[in-house]
């Protein structure tokens, strides 16, 4: 706005937010630099990033009864093996890959028809189907876990990947964003493919859902990322069988499971579920931003 | 009062030129139209005048003192914007006192709250408010002081805007597009009521149109810009007789001026769509030029009349007070547009071949570059027409 | 529109759904929150209010709604006015604007268990980062004196920085006094990088020309703009922004759960926490679906009145 820079100015705003992407960045960088160090080196908080990787004796192998000279290595071999042999960390992320898609897709599955219906068709009782929908975008999530989770143990169905992925196969904040979306999807695009003789289902599958495809990556991103981070409900249902726990749950388990002062390996851990979805965010933040922007708008 | 200045002034956003070196001399209490058609720059050069951009070279000076340094509040110069730009969460009233509270209060004066309790906030409050009076009472506004500009209509929004420029009693009034968002007989209404305004008040109005009936009806004097340039500056007369550029005679006018390509030979006589024109240009050039004819100097005439232009008419365009015939000639792929009276015009319907000439004097000559070139019109009995 | 029956199929599945995943658990804990329920058991009885009046009465639930309470008032404020500011600082940056929006979006994005475990260790009492900075600042003389105080005439060891400095620093999570706090900071460090974003589409939406015109009228400074346009126009944001950041902040669980366990001494026995402790781990549903009820009622509240501010003082 004003007619010249004001390089003080600049100078000031960019200290205040240079301290805060400190503050914002200090765990990030504590995490990387701790799962590559030895245990002394943490304890004392020496070695500046990358730890001085000198060869440290692994004392559990060695109590395990192995001669000394077979448990030397570098600190952040014994970070990382240790956590994936302590954890079956990949199993962990493969869960999460596996609930996340499947929640996705069933959510689509369901809501797309339903926001098709309508924004599109005219039926009796619309209004009051679109008023169920609104009544529900209020229940908060943790309202409706205890019972649910009743309704599962009671049908048996609790440890079970049913358990993770069912209850969110309806997502009426998706219903919700789709409707608007189609409502802006002019009426004659529908009229010309009904005049070609198409069934309202390939209606739907084949002239909807690619032009909602803007809108569903937003979806897709907000619904993956909520789910993949989701801790309280897989906590809630999966109880004790380690092959399902989806990534916060597994690591929330190799933390009571792991030995006090066991830092490293518990450091590597944390990283490897944690460095996944970052990456894929440092990849693609502007589609990250502006579909999470968007979807909280709505 | 100001006379505003502006030369040599360039704009260019990153490595777009949007703005070449352009020369503006307004005077003191006229009525000046910068107008062309969307993103020829004339927006831009009424803000690089404000002050809300700046130029990438020239200057720009106020009373001849260079305002290149000032920042817009300080050039004494009001703008009404095309969206009117209101402060939506105040009402009309808070709208149109907000330039005149940020220009006499201090910043303690306006404290909320505490600022009430200086005394001197008083006298001016008061001051202030009479101001407002009066503006509202000029402009009609008085019933729509205690609303707020989403529930006003356009016609209303648009005189608050005028109000809020008003109240400060500006050198001269800054105006971009401000009718372009109302509909049709609103603006036409508008029209009469700003060039009334401006006689009332006397002060410099720098306007602002894409529409070049407005800046024909309303102006003193008229700008006209394309691509940055700009190619013409004087009274609408002039510009709409003496188009110094073809782009100029085509923008000016509706309907369009009919150009029709011709050709020079090394005399200077010029041949085009089947006429040749009594007179020569007084600097000959052979070579293709383009010959422009304004629809009210073109005029129907019987077959066979020397000098005359024919073709099949394809379409009649009956306004009511005057017809346009619509002349398609063999190979040409626009049509030719004539001026008729609706008495003449009755017998003629589409299909027929209709002849035409110019008025004698009034085709203008254009050469290969699009600047008018001198022609001397002579009458076929050899004196100058 | 054609007399098919399509819709029926495309909109059976999700009224189903709705009713069974949604609307009936709600009448379910509704209907519990009245009970003794356990797991296992197979019958139950009818014990009519007792468990609200539980809830209201018992100083462990008391501290419940404290904690929770507490968590809130910290979090929102806080997390509202740096996503703000940094909204603010963002946008009005020449450079770098991205890469700092990159950055302070960064832990909404990261699993927030994972990132409260790394917490957790830097706040370590005795190996923690943040212990070992601020011990470091109680040798060197300038930044002890800054800190505690001294350089202003007062006594050092009055000063919180002077007389950790003596004896100990905090223990932070496990504090009694703290732990909340701590927990409330980790809370804030996620949530307004969300915050900061939803502040930026709202900065963007507001007019260019109301910019201008503020100019021409006289609004020189930065600040003077702010006040007279950007202030206003964020009107709605606000609103949005101060209710997700409260319905948010209500159901932390997470931290809670993996650092502290609603301690120490209950203080940082959050709602959800709780329902999470009486339905699943002590089997005691009853109970459970009390504090569901109440957190219902809470999320609720804090939705109509954002609806009705949204409607009434917005009205443009």
């Amino acid at each position: 706005m004003s007619i010249h820079t004001n390089w003080l100015g600049e100078f000031f705003k960019h200290s205040l937010l240079l301290a805060g992407a400190v503050v914002v960045l200090l765990p990030f960088y504590l995490m990387l630099s701790y799962s590559l160090k030895s245990p002394s080196e943490i304890e004392t908080n020496t070695g500046g990033f990358f730890g001085a990787q000198q060869i440290m004796t692994d004392n559990r192998c060695v109590k395990a009864g192995n001669p000394e000279e077979n448990c030397l290595m570098r600190p952040i071999v014994y970070n990382y093996t240790a956590a994936f042999k302590e954890a079956p960390l990949v199993r962990y992320m493969l869960n999460g890959v596996f609930v996340t898609v499947s929640i996705f897709l069933i959510q689509v599955i369901i809501a797309l028809p339903c926001a098709y219906a309508l924004s599109k068709l005219r039926f009796w009782g619309r209004n009051v189907v679109f008023g169920m929908v609104i009544f529900c975008l209020l229940i908060p999530v943790h309202a409706i876990a205890l019972p649910l989770y009743i309704m599962l143990a009671k049908v048996g169905l609790t440890n079970t990947y049913a358990a993770l992925i069912v209850p969110w196969s309806i997502s009426v904040f998706g219903i919700f964003l789709m409707r608007q979306f189609f409502m802006t999807v002019p009426d004659d695009l529908i009229d010309a493919a009904r005049m070609d003789g198409m069934s309202e289902f390939s209606i739907v599958w084949q002239v909807m859902l690619p032009t909602a495809i803007p809108a569903l990556l937003a979806f897709g991103i907000f619904s993956v990322v909520a789910h993949w981070n989701d801790y309280y409900w897989p906590r809630v249902v999966i109880t004790g069988n380690k092959d399902l726990m989806t990534p916060p749950l597994g690591l929330r388990m190799f933390k009571s499971d792991m030995d006090g002062n066991e830092y490293g390996p518990m450091m590597a851990a944390t990283t490897v579920i944690v460095l996944p979805l970052v990456i894929v965010f440092l990849l693609a933040q502007r589609r990250f931003i502006e579909g999470i922007t968007m979807t909280g708008m709505k | 009062m100001a006379g505003i200045a502006q030369s040599g002034v360039t704009k260019s956003y990153g490595g777009q030129s949007v703005i070449n070196g352009v020369d503006l001399d307004i005077h003191d209490g006229e009525f000046l139209t910068l107008v062309g058609p969307s993103g020829c720059g004339k927006s831009t050069t009424l803000r690089i005048i404000a002050g809300l951009e700046t130029q990438s070279s020239g200057d720009v000076s106020i009373d001849g003192v260079s305002v290149n340094e000032t920042r817009p509040s300080l050039r004494d110069l009001a703008m009404v914007f095309q969206s009117y730009a209101l402060y939506p969460h105040l009402t009309v009233r808070q709208n149109l006192m907000t330039p005149l509270r940020l220009r006499d209060l201090s910043f303690w004066e306006r404290f909320p709250l505490l600022g009430h309790l200086l005394p001197s906030r008083r006298s001016k409050m008061v001051q202030i408010e009479k101001e407002v009076q009066i503006v509202s009472e000029t402009l009609k506004i008085e019933p729509l002081l205690a609303r707020k500009p989403g529930q006003l209509s356009g016609g209303q929004r648009q005189r608050v805007a005028l109000g809020r420029a008003m109240v400060r009693n500006p050198a001269a009034f800054l105006m971009d597009e401000p009718l372009s968002n109302l509909d049709a007989s609103l603006r036409v209404h508008m029209r009469a009521e700003l060039s009334a305004l401006h006689k009332k008040l006397k002060t410099t109005f720098i306007y602002v149109t894409h529409d070049q009936a407005e800046a024909l009806t309303m102006s003193d004097r008229i700008a006209v810009m394309m691509d940055g340039d700009l190619l013409q500056l004087g009274s609408p007369e002039e510009v709409y007789q003496n188009p110094q550029d073809i782009r100029v005679a085509e923008f000016i006018g509706s309907p369009k001026m009919n150009i029709l390509p011709g050709h020079c030979d090394e005399f200077g006589h010029i041949t085009c769509a089947g006429l040749s024109l009594d007179g020569v240009l007084a600097n000959p050039a052979p070579g293709p030029v383009s010959v422009g004819l304004r629809p009210e100097h073109l005029t129907l005439t019987d077959a066979g009349a020397a000098q005359s232009l024919s073709g099949k008419l394809t379409y009649k365009e009956n306004l009511g007070s005057d017809v346009f015939f619509h002349v398609t000639q063999e190979g040409s792929e626009s049509a030719i547009i004539i001026r008729a009276q609706p008495l003449a015009a009755t017998p003629q319907k589409p299909g027929d071949t209709l002849h035409c000439a110019p008025v004698p004097g009034k085709p203008l000559v254009f050469g290969a570059d699009g600047r008018r070139l001198d022609f001397n019109h002579v009458a076929s009995s050899g004196k100058l027409a | 529109m054609g007399r098919s029956k399509a819709h029926y199929w495309f909109v059976g599945p999700a009224i189903f759904l709705m009713l069974l995943l949604l609307i009936a658990p709600v009448f379910v804990a509704a209907a519990l929150s009245m009970t003794d329920y356990s797991l296992g058991n197979s019958g139950f009885n009818w014990i009519g209010w007792e468990n609200y009046e539980k809830l209201f009465s018992r100083r462990s639930y008391s501290k419940m709604f404290t904690a929770s309470l507490t968590y809130v008032l910290l979090v929102v404020p806080i997390s509202v006015a740096l996503g703000l500011g940094s909204a603010l600082l963002i946008s009005s940056l020449r450079i770098g604007g991205e890469l700092y929006k990159a950055i302070f979006f960064l832990p909404v994005m990261a699993t927030l268990l994972a990132m409260a475990i790394v917490w957790e260790f830097a706040l370590n009492p005795i190996v923690g980062v943040v212990n070992d900075i601020l011990r470091s600042g109680c040798d060197k003389s300038a930044i002890y004196a800054l800190l505690s105080g001294s350089w202003l005439g007062y006594d050092p060891l009055d000063s919180w920085y002077g007389s950790a400095c003596e004896k100990k620093f905090p223990l932070w999570l496990g504090d009694r006094q703290y732990a909340l706090g701590t927990i409330a900071f980790i809370g804030i460090w996620q949530a307004f990088g969300f915050n900061m974003v939803l502040y930026l589409a709202g900065l963007t939406s507001v007019p260019r020309e109301l910019y201008q015109a503020a100019q021409m009228d006289g609004a020189d400074s930065a600040w003077e703009r702010f006040k007279l346009v950007t202030w206003p126009m964020l009107g709605p944001t606000h609103v949005f922004v101060i209710t997700i950041s409260s319905i948010r902040s209500f159901q932390v669980f997470d931290t809670v759960e993996a650092l502290t366990e609603g301690g120490p001494s209950k203080s940082t026995y959050v709602m959800v926490y709780a329902m999470f402790e009486k339905g699943v781990r002590q089997n005691l549903l009853g109970m459970g679906s009390a504090i569901t009820i109440v957190f219902l009622i809470f999320v609720l509240i804090l939705t109509l009145v954002q609806v009705y501010f949204v409607n009434r003082k917005v009205h443009y």
